[in-house]
């Protein structure tokens, strides 16, 4: 909960600079479209780095085509808590997935909005849960490895998803270089999510597949923020 | 500037209107997950029940036997709680482990039991890398009161010199009611320990014969090790392991100078066996008669290895009693045994079950036997076992004879009470022929009415923990001796397997009494079925168990 205030926050700040924009601003605009139409980006945000070429169409659309690519291997949370309990928690995340974007500024100013689609050809989260620590049973050790693991693996592979976004900052900045953020999400529909439980940990794998199922089915919306830099030739 | 301002508030609403939906939409999909945990913390577990046949109450409570564990694997071998060196033994009740170091291991260990008024016996553990699951039941003789067609004297009799100064003969019931075994130490014999050592001026000779018949289940039931032994060394010294014994009779003699035990005598004493005339020769297929070759087996409880000895033949005695007689200069079990080989080792016979209608689920639990044709002497101690009676249900026999042989089914759902026979095959040739089909329709209404089968699905809480336990499960029942008493006994029914077991030729509306047993204790609750399936959810479990968890 706190990361989202955080990120509110960061958006009233961003928000406030971008509408600090004046009619002198405006004009350069007009004026910059006239001899740069093109720019290449680099993003960062939820769905990973990006990069981005877009060109002007009109003076309000501009259309953006975009690669994102996130792969986040074994990533480590120690004391993860699940049902009250401490777990070690290895998280994988990845993405690959293609955009294919309309901006639209309706007013003059750097103020977006941005529909379109993503192609996800490979998007999944996948989450290992163990207890962490050994414990012994009589002169016996026994190990997390004997405790058996939780694995719960969710993936949306070949997914088509209308996007819906919304921002500050050009696509193709009035300058050579400017900053944008977007807010969106991918309305992706269901997940295919698993859940598999091993060794001494099994029974948590029945107990839990209608909360699971429930649970993911929820998760239709991919969310994206992000932060862009782009170059405009 | 206003309408700036004008845009201002309407953009900053919708962008937090946006983020406030992504917020939503990120919910914590964990976020009513429930941790379930398995309490089998072994992958292979072990459970050994050891029986009083004439009196079970005789070893209810802790640790009324001594437990030892013997063989190079023994030391892979843990209790239910962990434990590599203290084996609790509650009600007749053992239960073990692999250490899960070992997993992969093929395991071959003895359980020496032993305990004041029993007689010493050995049990010999088989668990190899596939097994999970192992289930041995295993008699135990009380000198004090034998079980029927168990035989039992001893004789006490003063050394002079570390010698005995006249002939000693010790012979066990000759009456007729049982098979006898007669003892015959000759003068001036003397006796030696383990060791080899001479025993000197240690006090008197006790010895101790116990004959085994041949034809009485209770007495067949006391075979240490059982009929099918993982392996026998043969008499040119190679081990077999493809085989199975068929009994004429078997006898434990125990000798002690001054309390040490009798290993090695210096002079072969003389051990003469009666033969039962209904003893079936597996070779042929016929009873036994007077000359024919009947092989001898000796155990011993350190290892529990049976090794061929030597050959006898079938004698008369003046009664008319058939016998057998032959010298040994040490002490063991001694066994008249067949050495069957059956047709082909690799080949197995089923009994295929046809019974339309009759699920899995709603099928029977019944004593069985596979005998010599027109007797009641099992072909091995396996065919002597209960099994699951329902559409399309197959068991097998490896190793069965090459002669006439039926397939025998009792009312009974234990092999300790069979009751009446309720179906007997037709003939057939143990070697000619694969499979037999019998028809449960054939003899379903001659069994006793209103059993069904039980599925139950059972989770426990601690604290706020779901356990879903894995745990052998036993029942208290009436048990009847052979001489009418009738006691409680605690009868091994199942393993829970994670919640879940069925229980077979349950009665309605009756109250049973379960128990577990865990790190030496046991835990008993008693429930009354209403319905075939049965959800025991949210099961408080005792704090105690829940403790030792």
């Amino acid at each position: 909960m706190k990361r989202n205030i955080y990120a509110c926050i960061f958006c009233f700040y961003f928000v406030s600079i971008s509408f600090g924009q004046n009619k002198k601003e405006e004009i350069e605009d007009i004026e910059h479209q006239k001899v740069r139409k093109n720019a290449i980006a680099i993003t960062g945000g939820t769905t990973g780095i990006g990069f981005e070429y877009a060109r002007y169409l009109t003076r309000k659309m501009t259309l953006r085509l975009k690669y994102n690519s996130l792969n986040v291997e074994n990533y480590e949370i120690n004391d993860f808590e699940l049902d009250g309990q401490n777990t070690d928690f290895v998280l994988n995340l990845k993405n690959k997935s293609y955009d294919f974007l309309l901006e639209y500024k309706p007013f003059n100013s750097s103020f977006k909005l941005v529909f379109g689609a993503g192609y996800f050809t490979d998007f999944s989260i996948s989450g290992n849960l163990s207890f962490d620590s050994e414990q012994k049973v009589g002169d016996i050790t026994l190990t997390k490895e004997d405790f058996g693991d939780i694995q719960i693996d969710a993936n949306w592979n070949s997914s088509f998803a209308p996007y819906l976004g919304l921002g500050f900052g050009r696509a193709i900045p009035n300058k050579r270089l400017g900053l944008a953020l977007e807010v969106g999400g991918y309305f992706i529909g269901e997940s295919e999510a698993t859940l598999v439980g091993t060794r001494l940990l099994t029974p948590t794998e029945e107990e839990n597949k209608e909360t699971i199922k429930d649970g993911f089915s929820k998760l239709t919306i991919i969310p994206n923020i992000q932060l862009k830099l782009a170059y405009s030739f | 500037m206003k309408k700036i301002k004008k845009y201002n508030v309407i953009l900053l609403g919708t962008l937090l209107l946006f983020s406030f939906v992504l917020i939503i939409s990120c919910e914590n999909p964990l976020k009513d997950f429930k941790v379930a945990v398995d309490t089998a913390v072994f992958d292979k577990n072990i459970q050994i029940t050891v029986f009083d046949p004439v009196n079970p109450i005789n070893l209810d409570g802790s640790n009324k036997l001594n437990i030892e564990l013997l063989g190079e694997d023994a030391t892979k071998i843990v209790s239910d709680g962990g434990s590599k060196t203290n084996f609790p033994l509650i009600d007749g009740v053992l239960q073990l482990a692999v250490n899960p170091a070992y997993n992969t291991e093929d395991l071959r260990f003895i359980v020496r039991v032993s305990g004041k008024d029993y007689l010493t016996t050995t049990i010999p553990v088989n668990i190899n890398q596939n097994d999970t699951l192992v289930n041995i039941f295993a008699n135990i003789v009380n000198i004090k009161d034998t079980p029927n067609g168990v035989s039992l004297i001893e004789s006490i009799k003063p050394l002079k010199d570390n010698k005995l100064n006249e002939d000693l003969i010790v012979i066990t019931d000759d009456s007729g009611e049982n098979e006898f075994t007669q003892v015959e130490i000759i003068k001036d014999t003397e006796f030696r320990d383990e060791a080899g050592n001479e025993l000197s001026n240690s006090g008197d000779l006790k010895v101790r014969v116990v004959n085994f018949d041949s034809q009485i289940d209770e007495s067949l039931n006391s075979f240490p090790g059982g009929f099918s032994p993982d392996s026998v060394e043969l008499e040119n010294g190679e081990i077999d392991n493809e085989g199975s014994f068929s009994t004429a009779g078997f006898v434990s003699i125990d000798m002690f100078v001054g309390g040490v035990e009798v290993k090695e005598f210096s002079k072969p004493i003389t051990i003469t066996m009666e033969v039962d005339r209904d003893v079936v020769n597996p070779n042929t297929g016929a009873k036994v008669k007077i000359g024919d070759l009947l092989p001898v087996w000796s155990y011993s409880k350190d290892d529990g290895v049976w090794k061929y000895h030597t050959e006898t033949i079938i004698q008369e005695n003046n009664q008319g009693n058939l016998f057998v007689k032959y010298t040994t200069t040490h002490l063991s079990w001694y066994n008249l045994d067949y050495w069957l080989r059956g047709c082909d080792d690799y080949r197995r016979f089923d009994v295929k079950i046809s019974a339309p209608g009759v699920t899995r689920e709603n099928g029977y639990r019944l004593a069985t036997s596979l005998v010599y044709a027109g007797t009641n002497q099992n072909v091995s101690y396996k065919s002597n076992r209960t099994a699951n009676f329902y559409d399309g249900k197959s068991f097998g026999y490896y190793r069965t004879p090459n002669t006439n042989l039926q397939f025998v089914v009792y009312e009974g759902s234990s092999t300790y009470a069979k009751g009446k026979e309720v179906y007997r095959s037709n003939i057939f040739n143990g070697c000619d022929f694969n499979q037999i089909s019998i028809n449960l329709n054939d003899f379903k209404n001659n069994l006793p009415p209103q059993i069904v089968n039980v599925n139950i699905n059972f989770s426990g809480v601690c604290d706020s923990r779901i356990i879903k336990p894995s745990s052998f499960l036993y029942m208290l029942e009436d048990y009847t001796n052979y001489r009418g008493q009738i006691y409680k006994r605690s009868k091994y029914v199942g393993y829970i397997r994670r919640g879940k077991i069925t229980l077979y030729n349950i009665t309605l509306n009756k109250e049973y009494e379960f128990q577990t047993y865990y790190k030496g204790r046991v835990y008993n609750h008693k429930y009354t079925f209403t319905s075939e399936n049965v959800d025991l959810e949210n099961f408080v479990i005792p704090d105690d168990l829940c403790n030792s968890i």
